[in-house]
């Protein structure tokens, strides 16, 4: 089949409220006009119930091979048409819905003759689109009901847990001796006080129980390649290096914790630690007596990394309440700019530590606070801005709170996905209501990966991926075009006219979704598309000089026909 | 009349709330097989995101990203949409309950409505001046909003049945009669969202007492570029241009008086709220009085750096004692001890928007009636941590997401939402595979 020879048209007067506004039977006379239009029908309500069924009995007499309907906005009852069409043997793109009424006969209420112009140039527009296209190119792809987990930490293993329970097999991959992540350092959870032992055995116990998931001890990603539904993921590491498939990933290796050399003397005093060390201090049963002074900020929210970490100010809150639980003679400040505590149950834990006799000194980053002592740390000097007063307090411990950095492997894993992070190294997603998709379609993240957060909120994560991941692999096979840039929008894949690559490489280079490669045929490079991870976006026809490759929606030749009538 | 709907269907979800939390929550839901019924309050799904103009930190329309999601729910075979509905009870268990729905009548039928508009010109209120914001009583849906027919408000019409007249459909039924729905589902999701807290209460901030003391949803769509005034920031007393602007942050959140807890998102949007006025009025200078300015999530801080690097935008620590009409001048008199200065001082502005608490919508009462929810005394759902491991085994089938559980963004109300959702389906398919 080459391109249409019978296109149908219909004319939609929205029950005669564009009657006034354009002259229907003018643009019926030039509808029949243009080459290869069939027949052209005037109805009343092509979406009213007498309407489909007038296009029924149309479109099964007449048998056109591409249809113009001109009326409301393709907003409006565009997707139900197409359906209504590909449901009668039609070709779902060689429908072409064109808006004579909100953008057209609404705006140009005031003329009839410029409403009526116009309404001609878009309908020969819509009309020069289907004469210009080719039949389209897809292609059925079997989705793999597996999935990689990357990283077992909370989000790694709540997602793990999540997919296996609905049925898909999962590869946990952690590059440590044992999953956890996390979860193993942690004394107690925010907002709940809960211990995290006892949420990371149920994880744990849950996840080596479960049938369906195998875990692979100390690997890592060396390498990954296909595609949506069936990727191939070369590990390196644990007993032997592997190849994996899976229909998605799920990246969940968490994040590191920023180590403040050179700042507030850690290394060089005793008694300053991390959070980190303090939440193992407290998990070991240490001694916290005496005085501690919590220092938030360490090594954020100034200009060299400017972001607020968004964990480090409950944790701090969490622990500084702990620690004046347990002991009740000891004595703990907490200096901090914004104390980060919103919403209801961290700004309880801001209330409960204020209740637990926590002292609370405000900071300013041009005044930080500054450490005095030879061997060990023994004052910390601050000027409180809410009093105006330089304190010094006498200081057992200090304890930096120190912000959450993204994996340095993030930004090569990225490159490997086809997937963005932001500039601080950590993923980004496709849409603020999928945060968890990244946009190569098939791979997800989630938990610290994407942003610092809290192991609820991680869990919450993992939990969200697994759903997204089994609506995705539950249809078992898909379409290419299924894969677009956007969830619920149409991805056709770009075509390659042969004889016209030159094999120069462009489009291969500047395509966002690494779809493209060079291929060799009768000696000469030639550009490929892998028809699923092309989403249609267009870039590589924007950069081909020779005009030889081309989307589907909009080819050169569509385009150039339709502005000729626009203009011509 | 009495309808059964979705009894053949075992094992189907009610989700209640429209907004972008139960949107998610339903499309997760049929994305893993199971029928969804989505009940809505109000005519149009969408909820309070479609009333944002646009969202921070990226300052993108807040529409857009909502389109392809509702787009999806239009579309999916396995949603029910049961908007302008409520529901009136629910009973049973996990795997087994019975919701008793209450659908009101749009007097407009949805598959006969084009959208082509002759209602609303016919009608003789379309001019209508109904409490101070114009609001004729047809409604028509935004382009793209579900669903996409007309929606008569009786309350506001005066039946003088032009519409009717004029309608080309026939569309128009003023016969039409409430429904009560009866659905059997296996689980409950909860995503009724928030309304925004009463001002009226702090006293001292004057509200209610002068049109330009202002709450903060109201100002966004004062100024949005599909608003009233085209995206010009106008006083409301006498539509003089803004040029002072203050932003009075806390008002009745993280306040031992009205509500105790912080309402998360208020500084995100009064920043987001300050950097759109100042690019739509060049003059504008704002002030925003802060407890703690938590910006935390992606982009938060730098989005806080932008706004202070305009130097239009200052920010001052305090939360002024008392906001005063000077009548003399028309303007507004903020006092206010600038807590890093240790002074009290006063400032002259023309427009003050107040944030207002967030607090869980109304019919969060009556809901949690039917359902035998925890709730905490802020009336929002608790939701213990267990409960967030657990199996099918567990006994209630009531989730919750989004805002009903407490202050969210939409990036925590859709995670939230898809994790709620796969504990649903847990519960429903018995933990047996999907």
């Amino acid at each position: 089949m080459s391109r249409p020879e019978r296109i149908g048209a219909f004319l939609c007067t929205c029950g005669k409220t564009l009657a006034g506004s354009l002259k229907f039977e003018d643009l019926k006379n030039r509808a029949l006009s243009l080459p290869g239009v069939s027949f052209c029908h005037v109805h009343n309500a092509l979406c009213q119930e007498s309407g489909r069924e007038f296009l029924e009995k149309e479109i099964h007499s007449s048998r056109p091979d591409a249809v113009v309907i001109g009326g409301c906005s393709p907003r409006g009852h565009g997707a139900i048409f197409k359906r209504l069409f590909m449901e009668w043997g039609l070709d779902e793109e060689a429908l072409e819905v064109v808006d004579i009424r909100e953008g057209c006969a609404w705006v140009h209420a005031d003329t009839q003759d410029g409403a009526s112009a116009k309404a001609q140039g878009l309908l020969r527009m819509g009309w020069a689109k289907l004469a210009a296209r080719e039949p389209t190119q897809d292609t059925t792809v079997t989705l793999l009901d597996s999935a990689l987990v990357l990283g077992g930490g909370p989000a790694g293993m709540s997602a793990a847990m999540g997919l296996a329970r609905q049925g898909l097999r999962v590869y946990l991959v952690e590059k440590d001796a044992t999953i956890g992540g996390r979860l193993r350092s942690l004394s107690s959870l925010y907002p709940s006080g809960d211990e995290a032992a006892g949420i990371l055995n149920r994880l744990k116990g849950e996840v080596e129980t479960l049938p369906l998931i195998t875990i692979l001890l100390r690997s890592e990603i060396a390498g990954v390649k296909g595609y949506v539904g069936n990727f191939q993921v070369q590990l390196r590491g644990g007993e032997e290096s592997k190849i994996i498939r899976a229909g998605a990933i799920v990246l969940a290796m968490g994040a590191q914790s920023f180590v403040p050399r050179e700042l507030f003397r850690y290394g060089e005093l005793k008694g300053v630690m991390t959070q980190d060390e303090l939440e193992s201090g407290i998990l070991q049963g240490e001694d916290l007596g005496g005085t501690t002074v919590f220092i938030q900020c360490a090594g954020s929210r100034y200009p060299g990394r400017p972001y607020c970490s968004s964990i480090c100010c409950p944790v701090a809150l969490k622990n500084a309440r702990v620690i004046r639980m347990r002991r009740p003679e000891s004595r703990v400040f907490l200096l901090h700019r914004d104390v980060m505590a919103p919403g209801i149950d961290l700004e309880r834990l801001y209330h409960q530590a204020m209740e637990a006799n926590v002292r609370f000194l405000r900071y300013s980053p041009e005044l930080a606070p500054s450490l005095e002592g030879t061997d060990r740390v023994q004052k910390v000097k601050v000027l409180d801005i809410l009093s105006g007063r330089e304190t010094v307090l006498e200081a057992d411990r200090v304890v930096l709170s120190t912000p959450l950095v993204a994996n340095p492997g993030n930004a090569k894993l990225a490159e490997m996905l086809s997937i963005l992070t932001d500039d601080y190294g950590f993923f980004s997603d496709r849409s603020v209501l999928e945060p968890n998709r990244m946009v190569t379609p098939g791979v997800y993240a989630c938990g610290t990966s994407r942003w610092p957060c809290s192991v609820h909120e991680a869990i919450l994560q993992g939990q969200s991926v697994a759903v997204s991941v089994a609506t995705l692999l539950r249809r078992k096979t898909a379409r290419a075009s299924d894969f677009g840039p956007m969830e619920g929008v149409k991805g056709w894949p770009a075509v390659v006219k042969e004889s016209a690559c030159s094999g120069c490489g462009n489009c291969s280079q500047a395509c966002p979704s690494k779809a493209i490669g060079l291929q060799l045929s009768d000696g000469r490079k030639i550009a490929r598309v892998n028809k699923v991870r092309c989403t249609g976006c267009g870039t590589c026809a924007a950069v081909c000089s020779g005009g030889a490759i081309q989307t589907q929606t909009l080819s050169d030749s569509m385009a150039t026909k339709m502005i000729h009538e626009a203009f011509g | 009349m009495i309808q059964e709907v979705g009894k053949d269907v075992q094992g189907s979800a009610l989700v209640i709330g429209g907004g972008v939390a139960g949107i998610r929550a339903s499309l997760d839901l049929a994305g893993m097989g199971i029928p969804v019924h989505l009940v809505e309050r109000e005519p149009f799904l969408g909820g309070r995101m479609l009333q944002l103009d646009r969202i921070y930190p990226t300052d993108h329309c807040a529409w857009c990203p909502v389109w392809p999601l509702m787009r999806q729910v239009g579309s999916h075979p396995l949603i029910t949409i049961h908007s302008s509905s409520e529901v009136r009870s629910i009973a049973g268990e996990a795997g087994a309950y019975r919701a008793t729905i209450l659908h009101h009548p749009t007097y407009i039928q949805g598959e006969r409505c084009t959208g082509c508009g002759e209602c609303l010109k016919a009608c003789a209120r379309k001019d209508s001046d109904a409490g101070g914001e114009a609001r004729p009583p047809v409604l028509r849906p935004v382009s793209y909003v579900l669903p996409k027919a007309f929606v008569i408000d009786r309350s506001l019409c005066r039946e003088c049945t032009r519409c009717q007249q004029e309608c080309p459909f026939g569309a128009i039924d003023f016969q039409m009669q409430q429904e009560t729905r009866t659905l059997e589902v296996g689980a409950v999701i909860m995503a009724s969202g928030f309304d925004p807290g009463r001002l009226e209460g702090l006293e001292e901030f004057s509200y209610g007492a002068h049109p330009d003391i202002i709450s903060a949803m109201d100002f966004e769509t004062w100024i949005a570029e599909t608003g009233p005034k085209a995206g010009q920031v106008l006083r409301r007393s006498d539509g003089r241009r803004v040029e002072q602007l203050a932003f009075v942050l806390c008002a009745g959140s993280r306040d031992r008086r009205f509500h105790e807890y912080c309402s998360g998102v208020c500084c995100m949007y009064a920043v987001k709220e300050a950097l759109w006025a100042c690019q739509r009025s060049k003059d504008l200078r704002a002030t925003i009085f802060f407890t703690d300015l938590r910006a935390c999530g992606t982009g938060f801080q730098e989005y806080v750096q932008v706004a202070g690097k305009t130097g239009r935008i200052q920010f001052i620590r305090s939360r002024p004692g008392r906001i005063d009409p000077i009548k003399e001048k028309g303007t507004l008199r903020i006092l206010y001890e600038d807590t890093t200065e240790r002074n009290t001082l006063e400032m002259a502005v023309d427009m003050v928007v107040l944030t207002p608490p967030i607090i869980p919508a109304a019919g969060m009462d009556g809901l949690a009636k039917f359902l035998d929810i925890e709730r905490d005394p802020e009336g929002f759902i608790m939701l213990p941590d267990d409960k967030l491991l657990s199996s099918a085994s567990s006994k209630s089938g009531v989730l919750a997401c989004g805002c009903c559980q407490g202050p969210a963004d939409a990036v925590q109300s859709v995670t939230s939402a898809s994790a709620a959702a796969f504990r649903a389906a847990e519960i429903i398919t018995r933990g047996k595979v999907l």
